[in-house]
């Protein structure tokens, strides 16, 4: 009823202006360093009213309710989160004489940010050769709420997630965070874009990761998971050219233990936690930082276009398997490499991973 | 109080039957949740002015049948610490509807039909600031109750919605009506 009847004023107060030819976005100006609002191109938005394009379509509001139940079965982890009473945008724009878009509002203009941004995300994939066709349109629910049973507060809130058993990104609403939101931060937006390309790629397009349905060493469950999130941090910065993304949105501590300018090392300290730590306790960050920034540093060696390449070659032949080692792929990646580099290559990994370095097979020089 | 009370005088020059009782003036202020582009509402504040002319010679029950003017004004500020989004809306409305006294307590029922004149200004900080005007269609279902005591209707509680096109907000608004 309401919908029919906003849309019947949308009869007269709509129009059916020109079609835009750029859009508003609050960008990372790469002179400034700083975000700001630029006009940009987005190629695959079929639908910009309705947040709808060849890569994502865009959902307001709605609720992501979380099962108590204890799942084990790849069905039962399908239905531990399921979504609830999202709805179609209503992005408001007026179109300039330059025919860019100008967003109306704030919500407005952070929902064609966000596509903007996984579009960015997407094309630096498919230049490092995963074409956006194999990672397939995402649902991106804007606003969610996430709940469970008996609480009545949102269990997440300002943040933003690749929800794997849904297939969607998720952007819970903002409360807290006074600084470039997250979901506008274009790092974020790649970081969340790339566990949906580790998903594809290391998983086999699964969808539930095979840990979760077969009891795996917590050891390879957590250098799994830290290598997701390390790869992850590296093509935010990557893509972003800034190894200090998140600072945009949480300036401080946070962003600090996430700079991939600083040299980090798996030492032994570290192998005690991921040998030690149960996968609910493990925070997956300390190691894949490790890993971002080894992979940050060799950039200083090889092209980085080349290096991400590599990294996405190298991930299919890493099986995720009970016996998973963070070393295999990082020999993996080894092998993806230019001859002449691999040695160096070599050379950094084991200097970074202490604490694994005698597992690697690849030859230093 | 003063746009309203020139809107009334417009009111009464169009009626050649204009008396004692027929006509109430009133203000209100409160909140307005605004729809947003994801569906949900963020709060903000808006004013209210209007005047009624009573209609009850054509009304074959009920107290009144009023017909007027309603004049608002509402605001909205978002953004981070960067980004800064102004909105806002004034709307020109002609109430129509149902007023109807239950003894002490005055009830009304009410559909505006009216325009919106929107603006849009957004800053980030670094650039120059972006304006938007536009024009919306708008309709609105508002209810209402009230106390009067003698001509004046004090503590009168509006509330409803109103559809702008792709939005829906919701208002809810504490104001006093004088009866003239």
């Amino acid at each position: 009823m309401r919908r029919a009847l906003c849309s019947l004023l949308c009869l007269a107060g709509c129009g059916g202006g020109p079609a835009p030819s750029a859009f508003l976005v609050y960008d990372l100006d790469p002179a400034s360093g700083r975000y700001r609002l630029q006009p940009a191109v987005i190629d695959t938005l079929t639908d910009p009213e309705r947040g709808d394009g060849e890569l994502a379509r865009l959902r307001g509001g709605g609720t992501v309710r979380v099962s108590l139940a204890t799942p084990s079965t790849e069905a039962e982890w399908r239905r531990a989160l399921t979504m609830h009473g999202d709805q179609e945008p209503s992005i408001r724009f007026d179109v300039n004489p330059r025919g860019t878009a100008i967003p109306w509002d704030l919500d407005s203009a952070m929902m064609l940010t966000l596509y903007h941004h996984l579009e960015r995300a997407a094309y630096g994939f498919a230049a490092a050769g995963v074409a956006p066709e194999s990672v397939r349109k995402l649902s991106v629910y804007y606003f969610a709420d996430v709940r469970v049973p008996f609480l009545f507060l949102p269990l997440i809130t300002d943040n933003a997630a690749y929800m794997v058993t849904l297939d969607a990104f998720l952007i819970p609403p903002r409360v807290a965070l006074d600084d470039v939101p997250l979901y506008a931060n274009r790092g974020v937006v790649a970081h969340e874009y790339s566990h949906a390309v580790f998903n594809r790629l290391a998983y086999g397009d699964q969808r539930v990761p095979p840990y979760l349905l077969v009891e795996w060493p917590e050891e390879a469950v957590n250098e799994l998971r830290s290598l997701d999130e390390g790869l992850a941090d590296f093509f935010a910065a990557l893509f972003t050219g800034d190894p200090r993304f998140l600072a945009a949105s949480i300036p401080g501590e946070l962003s600090d233990k996430r700079d991939l300018a600083v040299e980090r090392h798996y030492d032994v300290e570290l192998a005690l936690e991921v040998g030690g730590d149960g996968t609910a306790e493990y925070d997956p960050y300390p190691l894949g930082t490790v890993v971002a920034s080894a992979l940050w540093a060799l950039g200083g060696s090889v092209a980085r276009d080349e290096l991400a390449a590599a990294v996405l070659r190298a991930l299919p032949h890493t099986p995720a398997s009970a016996s998973f080692r963070l070393t295999w792929f990082v020999d993996a990646l080894v092998d993806e490499l230019d001859p002449s580099v691999r040695a160096v290559a070599c050379q950094l990994f084991q200097a970074r991973l202490d604490a694994v370095a005698g597992e690697l097979t690849c030859a230093a020089p | 109080m003063r746009c309203a009370l020139s809107l009334m005088v417009l009111l009464g020059a169009a009626s050649a039957e204009a008396g004692a009782g027929r006509y109430a003036v009133g203000g209100a202020a409160g909140w307005m949740s605004w729809g947003t582009a994801y569906g949900g509402q963020e709060n903000g504040l808006m004013f209210r002015l209007q005047a009624r002319r009573q209609l009850d010679d054509l009304l074959p029950f009920g107290d009144w049948l009023g017909v007027g003017v309603a004049l608002d004004g509402g605001w909205l500020h978002e953004g981070t610490r960067q980004l800064d989004y102004w909105n806002t809306q004034t709307c020109l409305a002609v109430p129509l509807g149902l007023l109807h006294s239950f003894e002490r307590l005055r009830v009304q029922l009410e559909l505006e039909p009216g325009l919106a004149l929107e603006t849009s200004r957004v800053r980030d900080g670094v650039g120059p600031a972006r304006d938007g005007l536009r024009l919306s269609p708008t309709l609105a279902f508002v209810g209402g109750v009230g106390l009067p005591y003698r001509a004046v209707a004090v503590g009168f509680l509006h509330g409803g919605v109103r559809l702008r096109p792709g939005r829906l907000d919701i208002l809810v608004l504490l104001g006093v009506d004088w009866r003239l």
